[in-house]
């Protein structure tokens, strides 16, 4: 009987204290298995030369320019399709030709074909923001939100990585978690990429980016 | 016998501390600030038009202007993640183009498109209004009222605030409580911003509004 409430009494402590632990913030570092990581020194994702856009390796990076408004351009990487929780990670640098204008770079994700994906990207003035295709319906996730998160400007690197669970995606950028929000994982296997957007006419500059660095891992 | 109780009252009192401890930690915690500008700083995050202008250095303050009668005109902060309960606030100044008529400056908050939104206005003649736009149907959530809070000679600083919780919202002028608001916070990732309204003929001029310290907290 005596154990019995020493133990019950230990209990009740102890699970008080897991509790507030419970509470804590995650950072990226997790348990994860890396299933792919690219430099871009070997030339194995697509290239292309189209009437308003370059996808091309160059300097051991890979680059895409774009010069036309209101233009989106993605590139897959040549890694299959995904259906575990997955952090997925790219270096990115952008350059405006007007720095006053906008222009974004980032990731595609949740990728299952040309009406279905999903993407996290960034512009030099220091904002991010997130919209998905479903069934080739445009929806925004986030608009443009400022961070100083974001190293601002052109031609400098930012890392930008997207954490995919059951439930939730959380978005980073140079290691800083911008929160984590109720967007399930899709049910089939995604694939993964980068991907450039021009603004329209107000708003819109030449723009290119260099990626030279892509990761994905399998969270376990 | 005596072990026992000694050990269930070392273990009990330990067990008391920690609730205690607990429980002082849920004091409501302070607003958190996610979003603040002073536009001492053009970093192109705002709209830009000759009508919408962030005018940085020496005093840096956001400008809008509307010169069409019955219209509004806005901008929408760059935040744009917000899914808790939120303040907005900023210091709001306004002229007019014909001194001898009336127009309004205040706050948009709970923004999900141009006609999803609510808005909080101050007028020269020494008035508050609030209005909800759902799907372009106007309802009135404040007639206009008298406020001895408000600073209504033109030119003169007013600091606007719209603290907006799950159920409700409660609307200050110059730091003083004058409406509590029965008006739940949208689902998805509503936005803030400033804007400006003119009235219609005979009442109409134009108008222009000058923001600064636009600030967007997490509340509690």
């Amino acid at each position: 009987m005596k154990t019995f409430f020493v133990l019950l009494l230990t209990t009740l402590v102890l699970v008080s204290c897991k509790k507030k632990e419970e509470a804590q913030p995650q950072s990226i570092q997790e348990s994860a298995t890396l299933l792919y990581e690219t430099t871009f020194h070997t030339a194995t994702w697509p290239t292309a030369i189209g009437n308003h856009f370059n996808a091309t390796y160059d300097n051991n990076q890979y680059f895409i320019t774009i010069d036309t408004a209101n233009y989106i351009v993605w590139q897959l990487s040549p890694y299959r399709a995904v259906d575990s929780n997955y952090l997925v990670e790219v270096d990115i640098s952008i350059n405006l030709t007007d720095s006053k204008k906008w222009g974004y770079a980032g990731i595609i994700y949740n990728y299952v074909n040309n009406s279905n994906y999903s993407v996290f990207r960034i512009c030099p003035n220091g904002t991010f923001n997130c919209y998905q295709m479903v069934d080739g319906n445009f929806s925004v996730r986030f608009y443009p939100t400022f961070t100083s998160a974001i190293k601002t400007g052109n031609g400098v690197v930012n890392t930008l990585a997207i954490k995919q669970k059951k439930e939730t995606q959380e978005f980073f950028i140079n290691n800083v978690s911008l929160g984590s929000y109720l967007f399930p994982k899709e049910t089939l296997p995604v694939k993964f990429g980068v991907a450039m957007c021009s603004e329209h006419t107000d708003f819109f500059t030449p723009l290119n980016a260099s990626f030279s660095r892509f990761v994905i891992k399998k969270l376990d | 016998m005596k072990a026992f109780f000694l050990t269930a009252v070392v273990i009990g009192s330990a067990f008391l501390v920690s609730c205690k401890k607990n429980k002082q930690e849920e004091v409501k915690p302070q607003d958190e600030i996610v979003y603040q500008t002073d536009f001492s700083v053009d970093d192109h995050t705002w709209f830009n038009f000759p009508d919408h202008t962030v005018k940085p250095l020496p005093d840096g303050y956001y400008e809008l202007r509307q010169t069409q009668q019955n219209y509004q005109a806005w901008g929408i902060a760059p935040f744009g993640t917000i899914n808790y309960d939120y303040a907005i606030s900023a210091d709001t100044r306004f002229f007019l183009d014909n001194d001898t008529k009336y127009g309004m400056a205040g706050l948009i908050f709970n923004f999900i498109d141009e006609t999803h939104y609510s808005a909080f206005y101050i007028c020269n003649d020494g008035t508050f209004y609030a209005f909800r736009n759902t799907g372009g149907m106007f309802t009135t959530l404040v007639t206009q009222t008298y406020s001895a809070k408000i600073n209504y000679q033109l030119g003169a600083l007013n600091v606007l605030e719209v603290r907006q919780y799950n159920t409700g919202a409660n609307l200050f002028i110059n730091g003083t409580s004058v409406k509590t608001l029965y008006s739940a916070r949208p689902n998805g990732f509503p936005r803030a911003g400033v804007a400006v309204a003119t009235y219609s003929s005979p009442y109409f001029t134009g108008v222009t509004g000058k923001f600064d310290n636009v600030t967007i907290k997490k509340i509690y």
